[in-house]
């Protein structure tokens, strides 16, 4: 049994690769944005937190 | 002790410092080598599946003509789709794994080598700690696009298998409502499903229904797409019989079948009105609206035969019992539907040999039967003639009595599981050309009582008569000629008759 020299799959994979792209690039993103935020204002509210008196 | 308040002092601030830059520099690290590692899976994956190039991705092999699987490229849910996740898997793992080497050895040489300070040191674990937790979460951000992946490639092969069955119900209860079924005209079985010749290579595809080599559309070996179902065009192709391998009739599986045998005794004149038949139906146009074309080059072929046969000597061949009973077939279109006819033949022989009588499926397909009688085998009338007379009609007369055939062929239709009372039934008395001058014919009239009352009254038919009003629902009988090339207006009355039972008229 030969190899194809057509793909039948090509637009397939093409697919399954942009969804893997769009999936990955998303949740990348949302992890590393959501930690910048997290510690800027984590840092940045550190300072100036109200005191209670005591 | 100055000394050591300042050492204080100063490790005091080192730690402060430390404490201060530990945490974005861990968290940092660990995002830029998410980053990276999610680029080095793109990058890998991308490769894998010959997006970047031809030569990472899996090879796909070229489906063989003769094996046991068809040939077609599998549809890619259904096999090719898993292969690929897991040729990506081993691909990134070994590129991951030598990114997470590289990284290491860039750690170790920047900062842990023997000549560097603890500070140094100090910082390189920080930014190991990072990198682990970058690993980290990039393997949870892998195993849940991973996730993602197949919960959308179970969603779409949910769906395509419920489009599939989807689509064969479809297209099978849309045949069924319309009375499509189809027969092959050369082996008389049933045929769920044709096989079907790819036009592009000529390799023959079993079975193109929806399935595991596509659900709309299949892809041959030789890159042709071939649609899957009737509905989709797939009677376009050439169709051919799953169990014996022949080509079937064109168009088979979009019109509703009509299946006519000509029944009678050997020499009775079935192939002659077949031809009349045939005729009157293509070249003398029996309705205005209605074109018929032979449906396969079968029909052309036989029908060539026959009138070569006829033109040279003034008579068809006699049909064989050896012969191959394959039908006449015809694409009925105009009138008020389009119907595909097919006009079986069989020998005599078989006929009257209720063994091989059995072997003839096409008889539980038919709905109507024509039954050629030879009025010169009904003893009656031969024993009217003289004995010059006998001599010069014996070569033109069947052996045996349309009586015997009858009961025959009744007999056997029971046998099979025919139910002739939901069947209609042509009596055809033939001849007529060669009988006018017979004084016992002359009374036999030409419209189907009168010919009823001469079969029954005039010349001792009237058993086999009763035993037809008796068994079959429909009964019609005609006083026929089919001497000439030329049909008459009789063949015509007949052929109207058996297609108005199916709507054509």
């Amino acid at each position: 049994m030969g190899c194809a020299d057509m793909d039948p799959y090509e637009r397939w994979r093409q697919v399954l690769w942009m969804v893997s792209t769009v999936a990955i690039g998303v949740l990348t993103i949302a992890i590393v944005l959501t930690t910048v935020v997290v510690m800027f204002f984590g840092f940045a509210g550190s300072g100036s937190q109200p005191t209670t008196g005591y | 002790m100055l000394y050591f308040a300042f050492l204080l002092i100063w490790y005091a601030f080192v730690i402060s410092a430390f404490m201060m830059l530990s945490v974005p520099l861990i968290v940092g690290s660990s995002l830029v080598f998410t980053v990276l590692l999610m680029i080095v899976f793109l990058r890998s994956s991308g490769y894998a599946l010959g997006l970047f190039g031809t030569g990472g991705a899996l090879p796909v092999p070229v489906p063989t003509w003769n094996g046991p699987e068809e040939p077609a490229y599998r549809q890619y849910l259904s096999g090719p789709f898993a292969d690929d996740l897991q040729h990506i898997w081993r691909v990134c793992r070994q590129d991951l794994e030598l990114q997470a080497k590289r990284t290491r050895g860039w750690v170790r040489a920047q900062f842990f080598r023997p000549d560097m300070t603890n500070y140094r040191r100090a910082v390189g674990v920080l930014l190991a700690t990072g990198l682990i937790a970058g690993a980290g979460v990039a393997a949870v951000v892998l195993a849940i696009a991973a996730a993602g992946v197949v919960l959308i490639w179970s969603v779409f092969f949910a769906l395509a298998k419920g489009t599939l069955y989807l689509l064969r119900g479809l297209d099978a209860g849309l045949s069924h409502l319309r009375g499509i079924s189809l027969s092959c005209p050369a082996c008389h079985h049933q045929v769920p499903y044709p096989a079907y010749d790819c036009p592009g290579c000529g390799a023959r595809h079993h079975d193109v229904r929806p399935g595991r080599y596509g659900v709309l559309r299949r892809i041959c070996a030789c890159g042709f797409r071939m649609p899957t179902l009737l509905l989709l065009g797939s009677h376009r192709m050439t169709a051919f019989c799953p169990h014996c391998g022949q080509p079937m009739a064109e168009k088979a599986g979009v019109a509703r079948e009509i299946v006519v045998p000509m029944v009678g005794a050997t020499a009775a004149g079935k192939t002659r009105m077949m031809l009349a038949l045939a005729t009157t139906l293509v070249q003398e146009k029996p309705l205005p609206q209605l074109v018929a074309q032979p449906a396969d080059t079968y029909t052309v072929d036989r029908l060539n035969e026959l009138y070569t046969s006829l033109r040279a000597k003034g008579d068809t061949d006699k049909t064989l019992p050896g012969d191959a009973m394959r039908a006449l077939s015809f694409n009925l279109n105009g009138g008020r539907a389009r119907r595909l006819l097919h006009i079986y033949d069989p020998p005599g022989e078989r006929l009257s040999d209720s063994a091989r009588l059995h072997e003839m499926r096409f008889m539980r397909m038919a709905h109507t039967f024509v039954f050629v009688v030879d009025p010169l085998a009904i003893p009656d009338v031969w024993h009217s003639l003289d004995a010059r007379t006998q001599q010069r009609y014996q070569p033109y007369r069947s052996a045996q009595s349309p009586e015997f055939i009858f009961y025959q062929v009744l007999q056997n239709l029971e046998g099979m599981g025919v139910k002739p009372r939901r069947t209609a039934l042509a009596v055809a008395v033939t001849k007529s050309d060669l009988t006018a001058s017979i004084p016992i014919c002359a009374s036999a009239g030409d419209d189907s009582d009168a010919v009823r009352d001469w079969l029954s009254d005039r010349v001792g038919m009237d058993n086999m008569v009763r035993a037809i009003t008796k068994s079959f629902g429909d009964v019609r009988y005609f006083r026929t000629t089919t001497r000439t090339t030329a049909a008459d207006g009789s063949v015509r009355n007949l052929l109207l008759w058996t297609l108005n039972r199916y709507g054509v008229c």
